[in-house]
């Protein structure tokens, strides 16, 4: 493909401009990261020290066989964050989906205008945006008595806290990492290949799932990804939505650093979450190599 | 190559200013818990010495260890930790030893404060203030308010909304005392069932909060009831006449908190003047009559209120203290509470 192009033999001048953000990962990214993992083999101290012998014991405390004989908490709490990731994931692509075709069919200066609408909640700080929704899923609000009405008073629980919120919360926050990629893969789609496909035949959802979605993978996997992995990491919301009870990853890894003084424990909880995006890129780039095989 | 050796230098003279300007100016760190010192007394000493003081807060003793550990210990000169924190800290080398000579209002401490078992000889701590665990309510109208931790732990006995504290031993020992049990308890049944019992008040609780902010939500009327410390009960009984503060018929914990200085303490000079300073008669004074804490300086007591004296939610009884219990320092054994801790907070 056109990669070949662009990979003239300059390997080495190129060193110059790529060390500043080598080095920056090197501090920054690979050495704490070293750290970590070897933190999570140690053993903790009676006063919160890191000690030897090595071990392997904080990872068979998160798989629930802690001190106090087997409980399946923090598999249960690494289960919903998943689960939870997965589902702001899935709602994320099903409302992101149409949207970024919808802004690829606008014309050129509505374009623009509708992807400044999409970033335009950055603009907001996350803590303030999260109270927003507070504040809006209330049990007083307008939005709460609507979907009282709606669904003529059945549910009894109110929008807020709840796991509902939580999700509402994150797909918010989340939309616009799904949609910018996923548009930049609709802008590129070759309707020609949309229009041969109906031409031989194809019905409207075969010509979706062969002419199309191939187009569009490599960007709907990124977006998703994008989406999914914070996700699971995230904590403020949780907090703020869920009412503080419903806990997840990140909330177990904080406390571990700070109250429970465990940083063996937390940094075991903190290379699992990272084995989950390591896994997540790794489908990524398997998946990512599908389209060019099928073209 | 000798370009940078300039900037190295101009680097170097930049730095070296910046602490000329550190070394004129005094500076002490406090490292303390939120409300627990006249601000006055503070602004007393800075222009008694000439210096300033920057304070920073905590709300429950595990958060206060965890940020000495990691790299507080040379940031702050001043810390006080409560009684059963002091074993760990000195074993961890965070304390400095005191130098008695330096702190002459030592001869100002009440003889049962003196060699404490958690400190013995006072070797890296002096006391500062003392004071109980209970619990704070708000009575309704015609309604006696039953003087026992079933307030929070008998879903039967909930009357409103309640705060629990979001401090480990402070929380597992309500539960442990309300079960009949002792604050120091490492067997792991009975930490099980407290710990269940907490996890079931947490559902029908607003939440956990450090106990100036569960005082709060009480004097607010976000909620009826809370644990917290006696001073904030005494306090929020003064401002609001509905309130009051409640050591359980269970029976409840008794603490001491220390002042001490942290091993690399930047100003270790001036932290002994501050030790020194607290310890004066009517500096003590003055701080248990802002706290509304117990003195445990005997040379303060001519100075503080008779009716605070005579207050016995800040001084107990004799039968009341029989009934309360001093936290231990736990050893390997803190693990069980921090893994109990872990799980109340995720379930």
């Amino acid at each position: 493909m056109s990669q070949s192009l662009t990979k003239p033999n300059r390997k080495t001048s190129l060193w110059p401009i790529l060390s500043p953000a080598l080095l920056w990962l090197i501090v920054f990214f690979v050495i704490p990261l070293t750290i970590i993992i070897a933190i999570s083999f140690f053993s903790r101290g009676d006063y919160g020290e890191i000690q030897l012998p090595l071990t392997l014991e904080n990872y068979k405390r998160l798989m629930g066989f802690g001190l106090l004989g087997f409980d399946s908490l923090y598999p249960a709490i690494l289960w919903r964050s998943l689960v939870l990731g997965a589902l702001t994931a899935t709602v994320c692509v099903i409302a992101g989906l149409p949207l970024a075709f919808f802004i690829a069919r606008l014309s050129p200066r509505w374009k623009n205008f509708a992807l400044t609408l999409v970033v335009i909640p950055f603009w907001t700080n996350l803590l303030i945006r999260t109270y927003a929704w507070q504040i809006l899923l209330s049990p007083e609000s307008w939005l709460s008595r609507c979907a009282h009405t709606l669904t003529g008073g059945m549910s009894g629980e109110s929008l807020y806290p709840s796991t509902f919120a939580v999700v509402v919360g994150m797909v918010c926050d989340f939309l616009p990492f799904l949609v910018l990629p996923l548009y930049a893969s609709v802008e590129k789609i070759d309707w020609s290949l949309a229009e041969a496909a109906s031409d031989l035949g194809a019905n409207k959802l075969n010509v979706f799932r062969h002419a199309i979605l191939p187009q569009i993978a490599a960007g709907l996997i990124a977006g998703t990804i994008l989406v999914l992995l914070p996700a699971i990491g995230q904590f403020i919301i949780p907090d703020l939505l869920g009412g503080g009870k419903t806990v997840m990853l990140g909330n177990i890894i904080q406390q571990q650093f700070s109250q429970s003084r465990d940083w063996p424990f937390g940094s075991a909880i903190c290379v699992v979450a990272l084995t989950f995006v390591i896994m997540g890129l790794w489908v990524r780039a398997w998946c990512g190599e599908k389209p060019k095989e099928l073209r | 190559m000798n370009l940078s050796f300039r900037r190295l230098a101009i680097f170097a003279a930049i730095l070296s200013c910046a602490s000329i300007a550190t070394a004129a100016s005094q500076q002490l760190n406090l490292f303390i818990w939120s409300e627990y010192i006249e601000p006055q007394v503070v602004s007393d000493f800075e222009k008694k010495f000439d210096c300033k003081v920057v304070i920073d807060l905590y709300e429950d003793a595990e958060s206060m260890l965890a940020k000495i550990q990691g790299g507080g210990v040379s940031l702050y000169d001043v810390v006080v930790p409560p009684d059963h924190m002091v074993p760990a800290m000195a074993k961890l080398n965070l304390l400095a030893p005191l130098n008695r000579e330096h702190i002459p209002n030592f001869k100002n401490i009440e003889q049962t404060f003196l060699n404490p078992p958690y400190d013995s000889g006072n070797k890296f701590t002096v006391p500062y203030q003392w004071g109980t665990v209970g619990l704070f309510v708000r009575s309704a109208k015609g309604k006696t308010v039953p003087d026992s931790w079933s307030v929070i732990f008998d879903a039967k006995q909930q009357d409103g909304q309640f705060v629990l504290i979001d401090s480990v031993r402070d929380m597992v020992g309500a539960a442990l005392k309300y079960k009949g049990y002792s604050l120091n308890s490492v067997n792991p049944k009975e930490l099980k069932e407290v710990r269940d019992l907490i996890a079931s008040a947490k559902q029908r609780s607003t939440g956990f909060d450090g106990s100036v902010g569960a005082k709060n939500k009480v004097m607010a009327k976000s909620a009826r009831a809370a644990i917290v410390y006696s001073g904030e009960g005494v306090r929020g009984m003064t401002e609001d006449k509905e309130t009051v503060y409640i050591i359980p018929k269970e029976g409840s914990q008794i603490w001491v908190d220390n002042l001490a200085i942290l091993a690399q303490a930047p100003h270790k000079a001036l932290a002994e003047e501050f030790v020194n300073y607290i310890l004066d008669g009517k500096i003590g004074a003055r701080i248990s009559s802002f706290t509304q804490f117990a003195s445990p300086n005997r040379a303060a007591m001519e100075f503080i209120k008779p009716e605070d004296l005579k207050n016995p939610a800040i001084y107990p009884s004799p039968a009341v203290k029989a009934k309360l219990e001093f936290l231990q320092d736990l050893g390997p054994k803190t693990r069980l509470y921090d893994e109990i801790w872990t799980q109340i907070k995720a379930k």
